[in-house]
């Protein structure tokens, strides 16, 4: 069958992903999540992921949207200046990081705002939210806002419902990515970050190796409760936007 | 703002960075040698891993629809939305009785998890963008599922497959926690001798591991520009030679 | 409200698209412009809604010139070739979006007017084709424009859904005493819906006329034949058995077909083309005949 098969991955990947999280679950109690929930130190490191993933995803997610915006009306090779940065794994960022902004005031490693993560992540992640966003700016068609035009919208509407709406999923999609991963990332923030508090993926990853075995229920208890909280984020962002993008697919002239 | 001012800067913020890795001399440390064999083998056979699973699941989610694939397609995504490192905690103890803990065949497995969403994603556009009708024309005219790889579906998936490769290196290459974890300091990637000389105070050393960690993407995506290139040359010669001879 | 191009001329870069454009639509009237693809009509239409700028020359509605007006405050609406419905609203809300202030039964009357009773709830991927070109004509409308332009609407309907929906559009702008312009590179689209017609190719309007006049005359539109390097319609041939030297095309009579008494050929040119010929001789099919100029 020409159509392909799509078993051996959902397969694989939905058993990885189901087993550690039952495994995590039957090696934790509910002492071990009320303990959690009350602890200060997790409390901290979490704050500070959120701070950090929310800045680094608004403003790559912002900048990489312009930036294909800009780039899906022009032609030539200039965009693939912007497929650089994909070929550097998040490591060797974070040593150019290291290796540049190491002396410098309030952004160098090590900093309690966190500017080096913050700059390292936009390095990495613009061009991953350019090349996401930028076939879909090419897609969008401009008749809509001009029919929007000669209709009488306003400017705003005019790009809500002429580009807005076309853009609206694969740009929260992207967010989600981004926001995901520079949450739970282990290796940037524990080249660049501080002693106290760690990034919750940094606090997690030690709380499990470097501790002794009566802290390791704690590093599942994390484990079961951020997957669960993201899982149930997951859920209501496709259930909540499934109707409209389904529309908009199977709707849109082409 | 111009256009040649905005492509400039990119340019610059782009480059600019890079110029603090290139090499100053080209020492090469033997004992990076057992750790690059190891990195090399470990990104072929995940990058091959990605393609075989992938290029299936890109397509049966481009091409099929109903609500079994469309949950297919979300289950597929979850290492995207959800924290890999957090789950391997669980999937290190279920290593550990299969015995694939501190093996190269658990490592492998385990850099499937955040390597395969992308991949998949990345053939499903492919594929959405060939087209249902470009796929139907390429069955009648070439029944054979591998003669029509070889000559039809491959070339023009070209760009797919290679961004593949190059997102599956790059993304594999990072892990150091989740190799460190499951392979236990045993199974050695070039991201385990990197990551702690950067806490340490050898500069050279750091320096030249992570040439080695910015190289090896631009390298296997240039050996796989080549691969490419011959492929399409001995399609275009293969292709000649049949319409010739159908004619005689 | 009239409406007048003068003089009017555009270049993309280096590119010359359209070549001193003259044309007049007088009020309520549907005038048609055909030509080829490529010929330049939808950048004249674009040009007149005020999607692209005019390189020189003038466009006046009424009284007014609006050769720079923004295309908002001109009062023109263009429906498009795909139906363009906004997918993530629904038919009644695309419907409401042009109109000032939008009661939900003046929203309704307008589905009635285009034959969608009852799908204001709907949305635009329910509807088949046909009906999303129909529900775009309500919003177009709906909007009260006092010129409505239609860039070929009909190029992706089956011929039923064309002809309805051409009535339909012919019904809803007389009744309403909109303007029209109207692109198309169908002649008997054009000859159907419009009182006057415009024909270009390679950015000149080449003819004009009303749709009778310009089958009668015009070698870019009407049925005819080229005798020699001239331009006949078919009125002025007839067919003949024998060969003549006198202007004449050699063709074959494929079918013979006789309405109220009078007795017509299909005929087949070296091109494959068929054209009807009316004449007074009598052929078998697959004959040899010649056509040539009527005497007189």
């Amino acid at each position: 069958m020409w159509r392909g098969n799509a078993w051996p991955a959902t397969l694989l990947i939905a058993g990885m992903v189901g087993y550690g999280l039952f495994v995590s679950l039957s090696m934790t109690t509910w002492t071990d999540y009320r303990q959690l929930l009350s602890d200060s130190v997790f409390l901290e490191s979490i704050g500070l992921s959120l701070y950090v993933a929310v800045s680094s995803t608004s403003l790559s997610v912002m900048i990489g949207a312009l930036l294909a915006a800009f780039f899906a009306k022009q032609t030539g090779w200039a965009a693939q200046l912007l497929a650089i940065p994909l070929f550097i794994p998040h490591l060797g960022a974070a040593y150019l990081s290291l290796l540049y902004l190491s002396d410098l005031p309030v952004i160098g490693p090590h900093e309690g705002n966190h500017f080096s993560i913050i700059l390292t992540y936009l390095y990495k992640e613009i061009p991953f939210v350019f090349f996401y966003l930028l076939p879909v700016y090419r897609r969008l068609d401009h008749r809509y806002e001009e029919l929007g035009l000669m209709l009488g919208l306003s400017r705003l509407r005019r790009f809500w419902h002429g580009k807005g709406v076309f853009l609206l999923f694969p740009v929260l999609e992207a967010a989600f990515i981004v926001f995901a991963f520079t949450l739970f990332a282990y290796e940037v923030p524990a080249l660049l970050g501080v002693t106290y508090p760690k990034m919750i993926g940094v606090y997690a990853f030690d709380l499990y190796t470097q501790g002794d075995l009566s802290s390791q229920p704690t590093a599942f208890a994390i484990s079961v409760v951020l997957t669960g909280m993201l899982f149930v984020l997951l859920l209501l962002f496709t259930r909540l936007i499934r109707p409209l993008t389904d529309r908009i697919s199977k709707g849109r002239s082409e | 703002m111009k256009p040649i001012f905005v492509k400039g800067l990119v340019g610059l913020v782009v480059l600019l960075p890079l110029i603090g890795i290139l090499p100053s001399t080209f020492a090469f440390n033997p004992r990076l040698l057992d750790t690059l064999t190891t990195t090399i083998t470990m990104i072929v056979a995940v990058t091959l891993l990605n393609h075989l699973i992938g290029y299936g699941a890109g397509k049966a989610i481009a091409f099929k629809t109903g609500r079994t694939t469309r949950l297919m397609e979300l289950l597929i995504s979850l290492p995207l939305f959800l924290p890999v490192l957090l789950l391997s905690f669980g999937l290190y103890l279920t290593w550990i009785r299969l015995g694939l803990a501190d093996q190269f065949l658990g490592v492998l497995l385990v850099l499937l998890l955040p390597t395969l969403p992308y991949t998949i994603r990345i053939y499903t556009n492919g594929f959405q963008t060939l087209g249902e009708q470009m796929m139907e024309q390429m069955v009648l005219i070439e029944p054979n599922r591998f003669k029509r790889f070889f000559f039809l579906t491959g070339p023009m998936m070209r760009s797919s497959l290679q961004s593949v490769t190059l997102l599956v290196t790059v993304i594999a290459l990072s892990q150091y926690a989740l190799v460190t974890l499951i392979g236990g300091g045993v199974v050695r990637m070039i991201a385990l001798e990197a990551f702690p000389l950067y806490s340490g105070n050898s500069l050279g050393a750091a320096k030249e591991a992570t040439i080695w960690l910015i190289a090896l993407p631009f390298w296997i995506y240039f050996v796989q520009l080549i691969l490419f290139f011959i492929w399409v040359q001995l399609v275009r010669r293969l292709l000649d030679g049949r319409y010739d001879s159908a004619r005689k | 409200m009239d409406v007048t191009i003068q003089h009017v001329n555009k270049t993309f870069g280096q590119t010359k698209v359209l070549h001193e454009i003259d044309l007049t639509i007088p009020s309520g009237r549907c005038v048609a412009l055909i030509g080829p693809s490529g010929s330049g009509k939808t950048t004249l239409l674009r040009l007149i809604a005020g999607l692209e700028k005019v390189s020189s020359g003038s466009i006046h509605f009424g009284a007014t010139e609006v050769t720079r007006v923004a295309p908002n405050q001109r009062g023109v609406t263009m429906l498009f070739q795909r139906p363009l419905l906004f997918p993530h609203l629904t038919v009644g809300q695309n419907v409401r979006l042009g109109m000032q202030a939008g009661h939900k039964q003046e929203v309704e009357q307008w589905l009635d007017r285009v034959g969608l009773t009852g799908r204001a709830d709907a949305f635009v991927h329910e509807l088949s084709g046909g009906e999303q070109q129909r529900a775009s004509l309500a919003r177009a409308l709906a909007s009260q424009p006092n010129f409505l332009l239609l860039d070929e609407p009909f190029s992706s309907l089956d011929l039923p859904r064309r002809r309805e929906l051409r009535t339909l559009i012919r019904r809803l702008t007389e009744a309403q005493g909109v303007t029209t312009l109207f692109v198309t590179h169908d002649r008997e689209e054009a000859m159907a819906m419009a009182d006057y017609v415009y024909v270009m190719e390679q950015g000149h309007i080449i003819d004009q006329g009303k749709p009778v006049q310009l089958a009668e005359k015009s070698p870019f539109f009407g049925d005819g034949v080229h005798l020699n390097g001239e331009w006949y319609p078919l009125s002025e041939v007839k067919l003949v058995l024998r060969p003549t030297n006198d202007l004449q095309e050699r063709v074959t009579i494929t079918k013979e077909l006789i309405q109220y008494g009078v007795r017509f050929y299909e005929v087949e040119r070296d091109t494959e083309e068929r054209l009807v010929v009316q004449t007074t001789e009598t052929f078998e099919e697959t004959m040899t005949a010649y056509i040539v100029r009527k005497e007189g």
